[in-house]
């Protein structure tokens, strides 16, 4: 960091060269011999913090028209101003402090007093910085984490519904857009910004009540039977009863609040013929009208299990002619205002990115959560909820609830291999778990650069991965070992002291036989070894019977 | 002459001076540099075509100086007119402007005798 920068501003040299002289050693001083000089090298470096020492009588401009050019045009919080008083007329330093002045030193200088003074004052100014911005980061922490939890709730909902992936993310981009232009249009809500940050954040939790569905119907492919439907009907009820079942100083949050007018209210229609309450037009709360209506619009330019996606021009002329329920006119007036914004925005989903986040660190985000650097390189990428599911986050490779859950259902797994990383325990007790943890860091990245683009790699226990191949002959899968073991053996971690990475891999190999893959690796899995032991590699087909009883 | 016994002709306070700065190195700076000051000049010139107004600048930041480097009696001289000149009393400002030019030229008399013994 460089040194402080210090502003003289005094019409006599004399004066500016002898607060120079007792300055300069540790301040980056700059003179001003009147005010007009001042407020323009104040406003040329208008991204700096300013320590200025300011005489009062001079010529063009005086002290106090210095002090009120600041206090204009709002420099307080960067330009701190010490007054030079030379002699002690108790009126101007009054005016001075009045006009913003933070102290004042006097003439004749005491070289002592002057570094005194201003090291003070400059200590004070850095403390209440860092006090703030301490408070500032301590806010946004609880915001985002306020913002991670909402999302992980709502995702476990979506969870079960496998085809609405993205939903809540769109729900909450649309219900956003929506509200921009309801502002524009009307003050008859009175929105502030906060309002319409809470309506959105709450918009995610519009159909907890689905938890209570049986599966079977919520993902049934055809038309609900009448029954089904109301059963269906039931999720804004049960959602809104969750939320009022939360204890009294919870329930009473504005979240909390705004999220069951959203729950319960999503459904009403603005006619009265809606569910669960019948409500009729502006009895409805605004967050639950803004929310019903992006979720339809959502969910007509969506493909369900039931329906195909309709695109943006027909959804907007569908909802605007009353096909899809009963609008507020004024929603529908909103809706056709963003409606460009919407058609940009869902063209390419990529380009939805949480609002927040992107504006505080300019990352790119997809679907609400920072992109993760070495998920870019393994192209089978899953999105949303998806990441936060199944990918180890310490590895950015799949996790074992992927490989338990989502591989049975492949076709074409021809091999799987295990991979032992040998020693870890005693890397981590002898250099620490930050060590531990690169030397994993460091096996997941190769293996990934290892193996070809549909081959997936997968952190299994704490000291072993898997690598789960995709089409892959026998003789290939041998070399395929043999090279990642002959890749490791010549590797050297980086910085830390020369350390070796000693893996153990052995593995699996049939074409078209995924459950006996699946349980050899179990086996194996099982199978004690000592460290550093070799495992074994078997090829299913070459062992008949013997294959199936491993 | 040493920097001390300059300070005694010309009637300044070199104790008071050096204790505040520190180093005699600076206040001997200082001293010489004033010797390029043009704040006197700058007075008498506004006396003379009856600015008072800058005047008033001139003497006052004479006496700004003075009381840094420790002038004390062209520090009393500037004052006087330094308040003559603020209540708009341009009478006393001028009966008093004999003495300070005396004390001016006095203290710039000794500052050049100093000036050559060091350069001697």
């Amino acid at each position: 960091m460089g040194k402080q920068k210090i502003l003289i501003v005094d019409d006599s040299e004399m004066n500016r060269a002898l607060l120079q002289d007792i300055l300069e050693d540790r301040y980056d001083v700059v003179e001003a011999e009147n005010g007009v000089q001042a407020v323009n090298i104040l406003a040329k470096n208008d991204k700096d913090f300013w320590f200025v020492l300011l005489d009062i009588m001079m010529p063009e401009m005086n002290g106090f028209d210095v002090l009120n050019y600041i206090n204009k045009h709002y420099w307080n919080d960067r330009v701190v101003v010490i007054m030079i008083s030379s002699d002690d007329s108790p009126e101007n330093i009054i005016r001075a402090y009045n006009l913003g002045a933070f102290d004042y030193i006097s003439r004749p200088f005491d070289s002592v007093i002057v570094h005194k003074r201003v090291a003070n004052t400059m200590l004070l100014y850095a403390r209440q910085h860092d006090l703030e911005d301490a408070v500032k980061e301590q806010f946004y922490e609880q915001q985002k984490n306020s913002d991670l939890m909402v999302s992980i709730l709502s995702y476990i909902v979506e969870f079960r519904n496998g085809e609405s992936r993205l939903h809540i993310q769109h729900v909450k981009n649309i219900t956003e857009q929506i509200l921009m232009q309801l502002n524009r249009l009307t003050d008859k809500y009175d929105l502030s910004k906060s309002d319409m940050d809470l309506i959105c954040m709450a918009s995610a939790l519009h159909d907890i009540g689905k938890i209570s569905i049986p599966e079977n119907i919520l993902n049934k492919p055809g038309r609900l039977t009448p029954e089904e439907f109301e059963m269906m009907k039931t999720h804004s009820e049960v959602g809104s009863n969750m939320l009022s079942a939360l204890p009294a100083e919870q329930f009473n949050s504005p979240l909390v609040k705004t999220a069951y007018e959203i729950c319960r209210w999503h459904h009403e229609r603005y006619d009265g013929r809606g569910y669960p309450d019948g409500l009729k037009g502006e009895d409805i709360p605004i967050s639950a009208q803004v929310v019903a209506m992006a979720d339809v619009y959502d969910a007509l330019t969506s493909e369900r299990c039931y329906k195909k996606a309709f695109s943006h021009d027909t959804a907007i002329s569908m909802i605007t002619n009353g096909q899809c329920g009963a609008f507020n006119p004024l929603l529908l007036q909103c809706l056709t205002a963003a409606s460009d914004k919407l058609k940009v925005l869902f063209a390419n989903p990529d380009m939805v990115q949480d609002r927040r986040k992107g504006e505080r660190t300019g990352s790119k985000t997809v679907s609400g959560y920072p992109a993760r650097r070495s998920m870019k390189e393994m192209t089978y990428s899953p999105a949303g909820y998806m990441k936060l599911l199944y990918i180890d986050s310490l590895t950015n490779v799949f996790n074992r609830r992927y490989y338990e859950e989502q591989l049975p259902n492949f076709p074409n797994i021809d091999a799987i291999a295990l991979v032992d990383v040998n020693r870890l325990e005693q890397i981590n007790n002898q250099y620490g778990q930050y060590v531990g943890d690169t030397v994993l860091k460091c096996t997941a990245e190769t293996l990934v650069s290892l193996v070809r683009k549909n081959d997936q790699v997968i952190r299994y226990g704490s000291d072993n991965f898997l690598i789960v191949f995709d089409s892959m002959e026998k003789d290939c899968f041998a070399r395929k070992l043999a090279e990642i073991k002959n890749y490791f053996d010549e590797l050297v971690v980086d910085d830390l002291l020369q350390l070796h990475i000693s893996i153990s891999i052995g593995g699996v190999q049939g074409v078209g036989k995924p459950k006996e893959l699946f349980d050899a690796i179990s086996h194996l899995l099982n199978h004690a070894k000592n460290p550093g032991e070799q495992l074994p590699i078997y090829y299913l087909d070459e062992m008949g019977d013997i294959g199936s009883k491993i | 002459m040493n920097l001390k016994e300059c300070y005694l002709k010309f009637g300044g306070d070199y104790d008071e001076v050096v204790g505040r700065l520190r180093r005699e190195q600076l206040v001997t700076k200082f001293f010489l540099k004033f010797l390029d000051d043009k704040s006197f000049e700058l007075y008498e010139e506004a006396m003379a075509r009856k600015d008072y107004d800058e005047a008033l600048r001139a003497v006052h930041t004479l006496k700004g100086i003075c009381q840094n480097l420790g002038f004390t009696r062209l520090y009393h001289s500037s004052v006087q007119i330094n308040n003559a000149l603020r209540e708009n009393d341009v009478g006393t400002a001028i009966r008093l402007s004999d003495q300070l030019s005396m004390d001016y030229h006095l203290l710039i008399e000794a500052a050049q005798e100093f000036k050559a013994s060091m350069e001697g």
